[in-house]
């Protein structure tokens, strides 16, 4: 019996190991907290994070310099320098100016709703193709939880779906998992707005209900996620066939996800961390 | 020894963060290596020795708590893919690119497969039928074909950084 343990020592470990890995995969989706592991590998990865979110801005910048100069070459090198330096400033101005713009825009929203906000910058992405998600720089440290809402002054931008002391995980609405409660603003007819991967699609709308394209849907407050009365996105398809007992509208997001850089995390002052926003259980 | 752990060591961290920071400017959402993946099966089809299997359940579960909710599904296919690489390919692996190439495509898919299964048990209509066709299948043949460009890599670092200057 020793000797065949010992000659199988490798595999016996190897399923070991296996059989471990699936009861923690399964134990996680009982009791869905923030995992040690998690929060562990966030904190660490935080800062490579941050030097590579700091790389890339300063690289695009790098670049975006570059090609403003291109042009200039054919001037004489004083004014090239000259031009160069101007220009350089003028770029500096610009992005200052679209970004105080975008900020005044964002700060007059977040002054508008008593809730607390959380300023966050996106530093990262989802590291597999099949989730959607962002990660920001703000995490327990700053107030955030789970299962909190993240919107910009444009729409829904997702919710909270991990926490780590630095940083936090943010899940978008047109993540395949996200299912947010919502309203049609013109009929106040309701749905639940399902994430594609690639976009919105509100569904289960009663079948005699009246969508036209062009309506904006909004979040309707159930669920108890997200604020009522923030735009989801607006109606550009209508499908439906005759046997079908819903119909399902295909949504335009108000968000473009490739341009977000800041977003606001909700901290409502009613809410506690919650459980997810639909469970099997009674 | 110690060099050969510390070369490893820290190349898995540069993967890691490769593959959660400037990896994710390349190709199309749909169409990303997943470049831990890409990084163990050529490793371990360079390097069959037993010390990969958990070196790569070690990685996946540095992925799992980078990416979603579920805690170990990185780790469970990696080591899985990696037992079943390790023991098949000893059958039919004749070490030249093109079976490197189709052994890395033919071992994503099954790791793929197996991440999708177990997400798809976790979290319901995940729909994983149509990302294995849309998202896993191309990124399986994108790792096939990356993979000789892997272990040439792996070879050139070790041959520089393990072996003894002459």
């Amino acid at each position: 019996m020793l000797e065949f343990l010992r000659k199988q020592r490798l595999s016996l470990v190897v399923l070991i190991t296996l059989l471990g890995l699936l009861l923690v995969v399964f134990r996680d989706q009982k009791s869905p907290k923030d995992s040690i592991l998690q929060q562990t590998v966030q904190t660490l990865v935080y800062p490579a994070q941050a030097l590579a979110h700091w790389i890339v801005t300063e690289v695009e910048g790098g670049i975006d310099d570059y090609i403003n100069l291109v042009d200039t070459k054919a001037e004489n090198r004083r004014l090239q320098q000259r031009i160069a330096s101007l220009q350089e400033q003028l770029n500096q101005f610009r992005e200052e100016s679209i970004q105080y713009r975008r900020l005044k825009h964002q700060l007059a929203f977040a002054k508008q709703n008593p809730d607390r906000k959380v300023f966050a910058e996106i530093i990262g992405e989802s590291a597999d193709s099949i989730h959607q998600t962002r990660t920001v720089n703000r995490g327990q440290n700053d107030g955030v939880h789970r299962n909190l809402a993240v919107i910009l002054q444009e729409g829904v931008v997702g919710h909270v779906q991990a926490v780590s002391p630095f940083q936090s995980v943010v899940q978008l609405v047109t993540d395949r998992r996200s299912r947010v409660p919502a309203l049609i603003q013109r009929n106040r007819v309701r749905g639940l707005a399902f994430g594609t991967h690639y976009g919105l699609e509100l569904r289960q709308i009663n079948r005699r209900a009246k969508i036209k394209e062009g309506d904006r849907v909004i979040t309707s407050g159930l669920g108890r996620i997200y604020p009522k009365g923030v735009l989801l996105g607006t109606v550009v398809e209508v499908k439906h066939k005759s046997y079908e007992l819903f119909k399902t509208a295909v949504l335009e997001p108000a968000i473009n996800f490739d341009q977000i850089e800041e977003v606001f995390v909700i901290i409502r002052s009613h809410t506690q961390p919650q459980g997810p926003l639909f469970s099997d259980k009674p | 020894m110690m060099r050969m752990f510390l070369l490893y060591f820290g190349l898995g961290i540069v993967v890691l963060w490769w593959h959660v920071t400037l990896g994710r400017a390349f190709l199309t959402p749909d169409l990303r290596p997943n470049w831990v993946l890409l990084y163990l099966l050529p490793l371990l089809l360079h390097r069959p020795e037993s010390w990969v299997l958990f070196y790569g359940a070690a990685l996946g579960l540095a992925l799992d708590g980078l990416s979603h909710l579920h805690t170990g599904v990185y780790a469970f296919s990696f080591l899985a893919t990696l037992v079943l690489a390790r023991t098949t390919t000893n059958w039919f692996y004749s070490g030249n690119s093109l079976f490197l190439g189709i052994a890395t495509a033919f071992f994503s898919l099954i790791s793929g497969l197996i991440s999708l299964l177990l997400l798809n048990s976790l979290e319901s209509e995940l729909g994983w039928g149509a990302i294995f066709w849309s998202i896993t299948l191309p990124t399986s043949v994108l790792h096939g074909l990356l993979a000789p460009v892997v272990v040439w890599g792996l070879a050139r670092l070790e041959h520089s950084l393990l072996e003894p200057a002459s």
